[in-house]
């Protein structure tokens, strides 16, 4: 059913939006791009919200999961610094010191942030399509059902890519045997 | 533990200050669309309380798409349509030997009705005038490959990066798309076949090139993403396509004959049937 509104109940509305979400959508963009771009890409988010607002379809998800899926398509212009950053985290993590004393848990530390900075090279090496998917289910911690509402497939689709990456990127861990990281 | 649970270990912890999402709201959601605009638009048919309030919820279970139904042709017309907001299914028939030069578009193949279901699109018409493909022309290059399974393309400062703003609910899954034409086509022997990704950036003809197992030889229809419907106009020169056959395996090359581009699009790969 649809009805007509005028432009400004519209604008409401997605202020009502940009009230419940905005900051989530911030935190997931600055986790990305980092915080400098994220304000960009909320803006801009919410600007396409607004403009294509008639476009939104409450059967095919919830707003949140619509924002989302805009945002992550803006994010789509920041890739560059997306991987930069990913290198950058992955580096400062081989270099970071290793503060404990004890032999055998320096020689443990050392193997998990070997791990974590290859998990996140990986990452920063991955299609955008699939580090999205990745992201979105580790960092913003939504189920593959919420991840398929915000990229626009069937959750068995993400569910099937989601494992395929998972395998993919298992001989990071393996090969440092990591079983716990503490950061 | 995975790469998985390892990676949410190291989620940042960069955020957004108020202030910064403060100004945000006020210069868009306080400002664009307001000055002068006394119009209607159509919208969603939930309330305005109710939409606020789900949106204050967090994320709950999202409603699936309705599975899919026997395979008709009015079902893939349907998936292309409903799962890419300008997806093109083009149709046109060759001739049935093992290499084919195809031949011009039936005007009265059950196909070719689809073509009308599929949302507007400015898709140019094949011209008498154009140019036969050049194979060995290849997209310009400006952007290279980093080492890796995975290239990831790099920009040079200040070149565009893709985005196609239209589609807000993010890639669509086109894989899907193939199913839902083999399954719409169960009597053609001809396979799904899966292009090659090639990135589009100017005007110029592009060759789809791909192979697929299979015994047919009718080349039917192409199908696009919907970037390229909205990103460009475009039009497939089917008299050039080409369809060879060595053994079981079918190899086939579509020429993307390319006259504008508004926004690039890289990693385009199509669907032929």
């Amino acid at each position: 059913m649809s009805r007509t509104r005028s432009v400004v109940d519209r604008q409401k509305l997605v202020g009502a939006w940009f009230d419940a979400h905005a900051a989530d959508l911030g935190r997931y963009a600055a986790r990305r791009v980092g915080s400098d771009t994220a304000g960009d890409v909320v803006a801009e988010t919410f600007t396409i919200a607004l403009e294509r607002f008639d476009r939104f379809d409450s059967s095919r998800g919830e707003p949140r999961a619509w924002l989302f899926g805009i945002a992550t398509h803006v994010i789509r212009r920041f890739h560059r610094t997306e991987t930069r950053r990913l290198q950058h985290q992955a580096n400062a993590l081989r270099f970071e010191p290793v503060t404990d004393d004890a032999t055998a848990r320096v020689d443990e530390q050392t193997d998990a942030a070997r791990a974590a900075a290859e998990v996140l090279d990986a990452i920063a090496e991955l299609r955008i399509e699939d580090r999205e998917l990745i992201l979105l289910s580790a960092w913003e911690l939504m189920n593959s059902q919420q991840v398929a509402a915000v990229v626009g497939q069937p959750a068995a689709t993400v569910r099937t890519r989601l494992r395929r990456l998972r395998w993919g990127l298992r001989t990071v861990t393996t090969r440092y045997g990591v079983h716990q990281w503490t950061h | 533990m995975d790469a998985l649970e390892l990676l949410a270990q190291l989620r940042p912890n960069d955020t957004i200050d108020s202030d910064s999402l403060a100004r945000i709201r006020a210069d868009v959601v306080g400002v664009v669309g307001v000055v002068g605009d006394v119009g209607v638009v159509d919208e969603p048919g939930t309330s305005l309380a109710d939409e606020v309030g789900a949106a204050a919820t967090p994320l709950s279970p999202i409603p699936q798409p309705p599975p899919r139904s026997r395979p008709t042709l009015m079902v893939a017309a349907a998936a292309i349509a409903s799962l890419g907001v300008g997806g093109v299914w083009l149709t046109s028939t060759a001739t049935d030997n093992d290499t084919i030069h195809s031949a011009a578009a039936r005007p009265n193949d059950p196909l070719a009705a689809t073509t009308s279901s599929t949302p507007p699109t400015s898709i140019a018409q094949p011209s008498t005038t154009t140019p036969a493909p050049n194979v060995n022309r290849k997209p310009p290059v400006r952007a290279v490959s980093e080492p890796g399974p995975n290239p990831i393309l790099v920009y040079e400062p200040g070149e565009f990066d893709v985005i196609n703003p239209l589609d807000d609910y993010g890639p669509q899954d086109w894989s899907q798309v193939g199913y839902q034409m083999r399954d719409a086509l169960p009597n053609r022997p001809f396979p799904v076949i899966q292009t090659e990704p090639i990135d589009i950036y100017e005007p110029g003809t592009y060759i789809l090139t791909g192979s697929a197992p299979g015994t047919g030889t009718e080349l039917s229809g192409v199908s696009l993403p919907p970037e390229v419907a909205v990103g460009m106009t475009f039009s497939i020169d089917m008299p050039n396509a080409v369809v060879t056959r060595t053994g079981d395996t079918i190899h086939a090359a579509v020429p993307l004959v390319v006259t504008d581009v508004t926004w690039p699009v890289r990693n385009v790969t199509a669907w032929l049937q």
